[in-house]
C-alpha cells in the first residue's frame, strides 16, 4: 500500500509542470511569447489591444503605454488554446451597428440654408453591446453585457448550457469546412461594451492572454524563446 | 435480460417519449439513431475544438530548449524594452468616445479636461464626387505646429454644408476667431483649437479637429513643446 502511493506521488511529481518563481514553463512561455508580440506593436506605435483573461482585464495600449482598461466580467472559451495566438481585427458586426448620418450637398447648386440644423452625431451611446469581432486567425470573440435584471439572468443562466452543447456542432461543421472553430465569449459592463465596440478598429492587433492553467494545457513539449 | 438490460429499460421507460414509442418499433429505432448522432457530433465536436496541436505562435518561434529561469529573465528583459517604448516627458491622451483629453506624465494625470472630437458625420458632394468624414484620426501623433490666434482658413466643406457657394478668391475663405485664441497642429489640417460653441464640449461636434475650453488650451500651448506625443483613440 505504502509502495502504491510513494509510486503515486512520483507520477504526480513528474507530471506537475516546471516551476519558477510560482509560473510554470508553459506559462512563462505563453507570457514570452506575447511580450516579444508586444514589443514588436509597442515599437511600431500601433494602438492595440490585450485581452487578459488571467486578470479579467481588457487593455487598449499604445507604446506599452495603457491608454484605457476595461473589466470582463466573466468569459467562456471553446477551441484549443493554441489558436489563442496574436491576431488583427478582420471585421466587427453587430445586429445593430451605428449608422453614420450622410448629407449630400451640391457645389454647383447651393441651398443657402443657413437654418441650423438638428444635431446628430455618432456617440457613445450609439455604439451595440452585443456584437462579435472577427479576428484574422479564425478567433470569434463574442461580446456581450453583464446580465442586470433578473429576466437577463435567467436568460443568461439558459444560455450556458445551449452555448456548449451548440459549440460542437459548429466545430464539426467548421471542420467539414476546412477551418478550424475557436470562440472567446466576453461578458462585460454594458459602458464598457461600448467603449470596447469604439476604441477597438477594424487592423488593430490584439493579443490574448490565457490563464496559467490553460496556458499549461497548450504547452508544447519543448520550451522555447527567442529573446 | 441481464441486470444491466432491466436498468436501461427501466430508465428508458421513465422517459415519456420512449414510452410512447413503445408499440412503434422502427420509431425507438429511429430515435437511438438520431440520438447516437447527436451524442457522436458533441464527442467529435468537442474532439475537433480541443485536439493537440503545437501552437502556431509558439511554433514560430525558434525552437530553443530554454529553462525557466532563462525564460523569466528574458521575459524581465522585455518587459522592460516595452517600459522603455513609453513616452518620457509630458504627453496627450485624446479619449474620443468620452470626448476627455488629459495631459499625462508617466502614469500621473497632470490635467482631465473636456473636449468636442469628430462627429462621425459624412458629407457628399454627388458633383465632385467628393466625400468627407468627420473623424478625429486615431493613433499616435505630435504637436508639429504651436499658433497663437489662428486664423481659419475655411476648406471647401465648411461653404458645401453650410450651402454656401465655394470661393475662388483664397482670402474669402478665411475667418478669424472661430478657432479661438491657440492652435496646436496635429498635421494633415487637423488641430487642437479653441471654439465659440462651449456648450457644446463633451459632445461629438467637430469635423475632425480637437475642440477645448480658453484656459484648457491656453494652459496646453504654455506648456507643451513641439514634438510632445499625442494618442488618440
Amino acid at each position: 500500500m505504502r509502495a502504491a502511493l510513494y509510486f503515486l506521488c512520483l507520477l504526480l511529481n513528474a507530471a506537475s509542470p516546471v516551476m519558477a518563481g510560482g509560473q510554470s514553463l508553459a506559462e512563462l512561455q505563453q507570457v514570452n511569447v506575447l511580450l516579444q508580440a508586444e514589443y514588436d506593436l509597442a515599437k511600431s506605435g500601433k494602438p492595440y489591444l490585450v485581452i487578459n483573461l488571467q486578470d479579467h482585464q481588457l487593455e487598449f495600449k499604445t507604446s506599452g503605454l495603457p491608454l484605457e482598461q476595461w473589466s470582463i466580467d466573466s468569459y467562456r472559451r471553446w477551441g484549443h488554446p493554441s489558436a489563442m495566438r496574436p491576431a488583427s481585427l478582420k471585421i466587427k458586426s453587430a445586429l445593430a451597428e451605428p449608422k453614420r448620418e450622410v448629407q449630400v450637398v451640391s457645389a454647383t447648386e447651393p441651398s443657402g440654408e443657413t437654418a441650423e440644423k438638428p444635431f446628430n452625431a455618432l456617440e457613445l451611446t450609439d455604439m451595440p453591446t452585443s456584437y462579435r469581432l472577427y479576428l484574422d486567425n479564425g478567433t470569434t470573440v463574442t461580446v456581450h453585457p453583464v446580465s442586470v435584471s433578473w429576466f437577463d439572468s435567467l436568460r443568461s443562466s439558459l444560455a450556458v448550457p445551449a452555448w456548449y452543447l451548440s459549440r460542437p456542432f459548429i466545430s464539426s461543421w467548421n471542420f467539414l469546412r476546412g477551418s478550424p472553430y475557436n470562440e472567446l465569449a466576453l461578458a462585460m459592463p454594458a459602458q464598457d461594451a461600448r467603449r470596447l465596440y469604439w476604441a477597438f478598429s477594424e487592423g488593430t492587433p490584439c493579443l490574448i492572454r490565457l490563464p496559467a492553467a490553460e496556458a499549461t494545457a497548450s504547452a508544447p513539449a519543448t520550451a522555447g524563446t527567442n529573446r | 435480460m441481464n441486470i444491466w438490460q432491466m436498468i436501461l429499460n427501466n430508465t428508458l421507460n421513465r422517459v415519456r417519449l420512449w414510452r410512447w414509442a413503445r408499440p412503434h418499433w422502427p420509431l425507438r429505432r429511429v430515435l437511438i439513431c438520431l440520438t447516437g448522432v447527436l451524442v457522436l457530433v458533441e464527442l467529435c465536436g468537442s474532439y475537433l475544438a480541443y485536439r493537440g496541436g503545437v501552437s502556431a505562435a509558439v511554433a514560430a518561434v525558434p525552437q530553443k530548449a530554454r529553462t525557466a529561469a532563462d525564460l523569466q529573465s528574458a521575459n524581465e528583459r522585455l518587459l522592460k524594452k516595452i517600459a522603455g517604448q513609453k513616452p518620457a516627458g509630458e504627453y496627450l491622451v485624446i479619449d474620443t468616445a468620452r470626448n476627455r483629453v488629459t495631459l499625462r506624465k508617466g502614469d500621473v494625470i497632470l490635467r482631465d479636461m473636456t473636449a468636442s472630437c469628430g462627429s462621425g458625420n459624412v458629407l457628399e458632394d454627388p458633383t465632385s464626387g467628393r466625400r468627407w468624414v468627420f473623424d478625429t484620426p486615431r493613433g499616435q501623433h505630435r504637436i508639429l505646429s504651436k499658433v497663437k490666434n489662428p486664423l481659419w482658413i475655411k476648406p471647401d466643406w465648411a461653404f458645401l454644408e453650410a450651402g454656401e457657394p465655394i470661393p475662388s478668391k483664397s482670402a474669402e475663405r478665411a475667418e478669424p476667431g472661430a478657432m479661438g485664441d491657440y492652435a496646436l497642429g496635429l498635421g494633415q489640417g487637423y488641430f487642437i483649437h479653441g471654439t465659440l460653441y462651449k456648450r457644446m464640449l463633451g459632445r461629438n461636434v467637430s469635423h475632425g479637429c480637437v475642440r477645448l475650453g480658453d484656459e484648457d488650451l491656453a494652459h496646453l500651448y504654455r506648456n507643451l513643446p513641439i514634438g510632445t506625443r499625442v494618442f488618440i483613440f
